[in-house]
């Protein structure tokens, strides 16, 4: 064979090699057989071509003649179709063109799981950081699903509910207010529910979760069970189904109703769902109730994120709640404690309910406070007015509550599977450089570059779909552990892990995504490789491997960049976590004990609730161990709030809004016991009682807002209660700023009263007793003195304000550290990827760096080499994570605690720690590339 | 050998032929398809060439029968050949193939040879 100076291009090579298969294809051949005649005949037409050109044959005609050999296409095929070979089927050999494309995917996906039998530690490895990244994805999405935007379960056409008061609010006031209403009083439902067309039917629910401690089941042990009252049709409006007996009908309206319907979790829990707890009696608060039936199973009720044990009708109210009456209301006070829902008739709309709701409420309002003639107050009280949502996703106290936590959860999860999807992008490229050989082989014997990529894409959804299945397992785990989180800080939460529509795809989408991410750069570098490079080039590291290099490379960067904003995130939530262990109230926290002592059973008679308040205090304040003890209405965060109109001598003027203060009823020694100074002034004393001249205590707020900073002692702070009733206090003191209520708010101008100057509703009385040591018990002190003195009195609660303190911040805790676990994870994902990249880098490069060794460069010269290699790609990560980080502590920043989102201490700590793991993540193979043995490295090319 | 009607002889003659072709250059040594492509053009000066796609079928076909056997070789510094050899039934069916052969042509011969002595 003369040997020809310029050999056929690559190009055209694989154009005789497509013409060939072209011809071969309509026999049934294997890809093997067929692949070794389609070499065999493009040899035959390259040597053709060779001697055509030896003998001065210009190029293009000698393409053309040695094309010639060939007669029309069918003849091939014709000639080889008698033979054996013809008929057999094909066997699994990939990378060989074959003309059915779902038999192509067939055999792909059986060679890459054959390929992943063959390598179980980098398998292994690659489905759990999917499985984790995938799952914990889902999980989260799952609850933020079912907090945030699901419709509420087992509920029919959820779409046709609405709601007149606040979906987001919950609690009751009592009083007035002012603008949208955010509940609605008994009254006030019953005009609307018999009064507004556009809905079919209206039901109203109490708008908090009760908590009976001592409930009773026939008889029995006290229990603690959960429950909320709700009118007659509230299963009827819900399209409620019973599992056994019967729900409530709107007859449960009309009179007294002394039953209860179980819910069905409860049932199963408590009963075992034995069908004879029909008919047994569950007494609550001494009042016993018939239970007529159970809910389906999944039903929840009206409030999203909440499982409530039993339902029992409004009118048991007085009952069930003794002390207070919340279903008549005496102007000008009103008790608002109701959600009222109603369901829109066919072809009603929401503009239209409203209208007709307001204008009802508007008429209910006047005859209210028709009496009340004063023009000016009548603009102040009608000034409230109904505003109507969909009620599709029901009410929600967790929805604004957890809001925050959970998105900034998902993108930190989002983050997480980015990272660990580009290390095993970076691994299999690694992968990818070993195979290169078989690529390139299967390029120059005509394997279209097109079908070894769908070959690479194919693999890396194989391998995500492994590790998507196992993602489910994962996320039914990690649902369980975050719903327990945020059950830390709100107890009353709760929601089921349900493979919804939306969760599947969600899971499905994260798939698809992950193998997208990690498949897609692989699949890149094989559209660059250069079919015709000899293989012999390849071997010596030269320009494929650089490519490649730089992919792997700029993943890394990628990871750095990704890495940033979750230390940020974590720092800053560590530090907040931090802050709130021992947060400045202005007063000391430890050894501070909060009892609830409910006296509703004497609200009518003052004398005798004042006396046994009085006597009690005197008996605790005598218990070993007490240093001190006072009470206040509104006691330490329990979430209580109380404010009035005011008047204030010789004030700044004020606006209307600006009228109004925060206003709590406290005992003698309030401010000694709690250690709040006092600046000016005396605190409340025992002379201060109920035939003593009016006195209070103001905050140091109250003074910056109504005096200017001017002192307030001797003026008198006047109080206008709704019916118009004046009283005036003089004040005697002023208090600094503490924190009573509310951790993270501005502290609100507030002043104190003593107790027995103003006159409450409330049925309970907090004591705060400082005590002298960490572990006393008091709650049997107490009971006993409480035993001594009046047995209508109970403890409705006791605690450490240390231990509520720690409930209030269990979320914010709770986020720290999964942030933390989230922040030292990506920094271990991203020093892999580096020492993983500089690692293959450095390997790669031996030969070169053999050289520069040999040519007598000082070794430490080599690892400043790659070290400044990595310098600037920490450089790049860095720049583009600053951009990220800074998103990520505005999204978190609403729950920061004496941090700010900007704080450059977090920022700077974070960003070492990151620099500081890297350099030590390439400083190893570093020094391994300055250790080479350059005779060695030499030979080995 | 000049002016043979090759057309004529395609059909009829070079299917029978072709066998004994490719077995007897393969006799001689192995050699790859086109080298006996090119030989057989060479040698014949062009009046018996092969196409493509009759003569791999053949030596597929041969191989299948057992006649001949093909390997693949491989040089420094070149791509891989496969080379095909006769078998030693390959050999027997060449000398059958050849006695046929010379009879038939002598046959001819002596049908067509001149009346005039």
């Amino acid at each position: 064979m003369p040997d020809s100076p310029t050999p056929p291009s690559a190009a055209l090579r694989a154009s005789w090699a497509a013409d060939v298969r072209r011809r071969l294809s309509p026999l049934a051949l294997s890809p093997e057989r067929e692949t070794d005649i389609v070499e065999e005949v493009v040899q035959h037409v390259e040597d053709r071509w060779r001697d055509l050109i030896a003998v001065g044959v210009p190029p293009e005609e000698a393409t053309r003649s040695a094309l010639d050999e060939f007669r029309a296409d069918e003849v091939l095929a014709r000639y080889m179709m008698p033979l054996r070979q013809s008929q057999q089927p094909a066997p699994v050999t990939p990378g060989v063109p074959a003309s059915r494309v779902l038999g192509d995917l067939w055999q792909d996906v059986r060679y890459a799981l054959r390929g992943m039998w063959a390598s179980p530690v980098f398998t292994t490895v690659a489905v759990l950081s999917l499985a984790l990244g995938i799952g914990g994805d889902t999980a989260i999405f799952s609850v933020w699903e079912s907090v945030l935007h699901a419709p509420l379960p087992g509920v029919r056409e959820p779409q046709q509910l609405a709601m007149l008061s606040d979906p987001d609010e919950t609690g009751m006031w009592n009083g007035r207010t002012d603008g949208p209403r955010s509940w609605l009083t008994y009254g006030e439902f019953e005009e609307l529910r018999d009064g507004v067309d556009a809905f079919s039917e209206v039901m109203a629910t109490q708008a908090s979760l009760n908590t009976w401690a001592g409930a009773r089941i026939e008889g029995g042990e006290g229990e603690q069970i959960s429950g909320r009252l709700v009118s007659g049709g509230f299963f009827q409006v819900l399209g409620a189904r019973a599992a056994i007996g019967r729900l409530f009908t709107p007859s449960e309206d009309r009179t007294d109703a002394p039953y209860a319907v179980l819910s069905h979790k409860y049932w199963q829990q408590r009963f075992g769902g034995r069908p004879d707890v029909v008919g047994k009696t569950l007494t609550i608060a001494r009042t016993p109730l018939t239970i007529i039936g159970v809910t389906e199973r999944g039903f929840i009720g009206e409030t999203s994120g909440q499982q409530p044990d039993v339902w029992v009708p409004l009118r048991m109210q007085p009952r069930v709640l003794p002390g207070t009456d919340r279903l008549h209301d005496t102007a000008p006070e009103k008790t608002m404690w109701l959600h009222v829902f109603g369901r829109l008739e066919p072809g009603a709309t929401l503009p239209q309910a409203q209208a007709q709701a307001n204008a009802i409420f508007r008429a209910g309002l006047e005859s209210f406070y028709g009496p009340f003639a004063s023009p000016e107050r009548r603009r102040e009280f009608l000034n409230q007015r109904l505003v109507i949502h969909s009620a599709a996703r029901g009410a929600s106290e967790a929805r604004a509550e957890f809001w925050h936590s959970l998105t900034a959860l998902l993108a930190a999860v989002a983050l997480l599977l980015l990272i660990a999807c580009a290390n095993l992008a970076n691994l299999l490229l690694a992968r990818g450089a070993a195979r290169r050989g078989e690529m390139m082989l299967r390029l120059a014997l005509g394997a279209s570059r097109e079908r070894l990529v769908r070959q690479l894409v194919t693999e890396s959804f194989v391998l995500a779909a492994l590790g998507g299945i196992a993602a489910m397992v994962v996320a039914y785990g990690l649902h369980h552990a975050l719903v327990q989180m945020l059950q830390a800080a709100n107890p009353r939460f709760f929601v089921e892990f349900h493979v919804t529509m939306a969760v599947l795809a969600f899971a499905l989408a994260a798939t698809v995504a992950a193998a997208l991410a990690f498949g897609v750069p692989p699949a890149w570098q094989m559209i660059g490789t250069q079919a015709g490079a000899r293989l012999n080039d390849y071997s010596r590291g030269a320009i494929g491997s650089l490519r490649e290099l730089r992919s792997g490379r700029w993943l890394v960067g990628v990871q750095l960049a990704l890495s940033l904003p979750l230390l940020v995130a974590a720092g800053l939530l560590v530090r907040t976590a931090a802050n709130l262990h021992h947060p400045d109230l202005g007063y000391r926290t430890d050894r501070l004990i909060v009892a609830r002592i409910s006296v509703n059973e004497m609200q009518q008679d003052v004398t005798r609730r004042d006396r046994a308040i009085w006597e009690l205090r005197e008996r605790i304040a005598r218990v070993p161990g007490v240093e001190a003890v006072t009470f206040s209405q509104l006691g330490l965060f329990s979430g209580g709030v109380s404010s009035v109109t005011v008047d204030v001598e010789r004030s700044a003027p004020q606006t209307n809004g600006e009228r109004e203060s925060a206003l709590d009823r406290v005992g003698t020694d309030y401010f000694s016991t709690l250690g709040i100074p006092i600046r000016m002034g005396r605190d409340i004393s025992e002379n201060d009682r109920s035939d003593s001249p009016k006195v209070c205590i103001v905050n140091d707020a109250f003074v910056r807002r109504f005096f200017d900073g001017r002192s307030p002692i001797g003026l008198h702070i006047t109080t206008i209660d709704d019916d118009d009733v004046r009283t005036a206090f003089e004040i005697v003191g002023v208090a600094a700023d503490a924190r009573t209520q509310d951790l993270r708010d501005d502290v609100r101008p507030r002043f104190f009263v003593p107790a027995e100057q103003r006159r409450s509703l409330n049925g309970s009385r907090i004591f705060l007793i400082r005590t002298r040591f960490e572990t006393i018990d008091l709650r049997a002190a107490i009971r006993e003195a409480i035993a001594g003195i009046d047995g209508a009195m109970t403890i409705a609660q006791i605690g450490s304000l240390e231990t509520r303190l720690d409930n209030l911040t269990a979320e914010e805790r709770a986020l720290a550290r999964v942030a933390m676990v989230f922040g030292i994870t990506a920094l271990v994902l991203a020093s892999i990827g580096l020492y993983g990249v500089l690692s293959h880098g450095v390997a790669r490069r031996t030969a070169e760096i053999g050289i520069r060794l040999a040519l007598g460069a000082p070794s430490g010269r080599v690892v400043a080499m790659i070290l400044s290699e990595t310098i600037g790609l920490l450089g790049v990560g860095l720049t583009a994570g600053a951009a990220l980080a800074y998103a990520a502590s505005r999204l978190i920043a609403s729950r920061l605690y004496g941090v700010q989102p900007h704080d450059p201490l977090t920022a700077v700590a974070a960003t070492g720690l990151l620099l500081t793991v890297t350099l030590i993540a390439a400083y190893i193979p570093a020094v391994r590339a300055s250790k080479v043995n350059p005779i060695a490295a030499l030979r080995q090319s | 050998m000049t002016g043979i009607d090759t057309r004529a002889l395609d059909r009829e003659l070079k299917r029978g032929s072709a066998e004994l072709l490719i077995l007897s250059l393969l006799d001689a040594r192995p050699r790859h398809g086109y080298e006996l492509s090119k030989l057989i053009r060479d040698r014949s000066g062009g009046q018996l060439t092969f196409h493509l796609d009759s003569l791999y079928p053949l030596l597929y076909r041969l191989e299948e029968r057992g006649w001949i056997k093909g390997a693949w070789v491989e040089k420094p510094d070149e791509r891989r050949r496969r080379f095909y050899s006769v078998t030693a039934q390959g050999r027997r069916v060449l000398a059958q193939q050849k006695k046929t052969w010379d009879a038939f042509v002598e046959a001819v011969r002596r049908v067509t040879a001149d009346e005039h002595a």
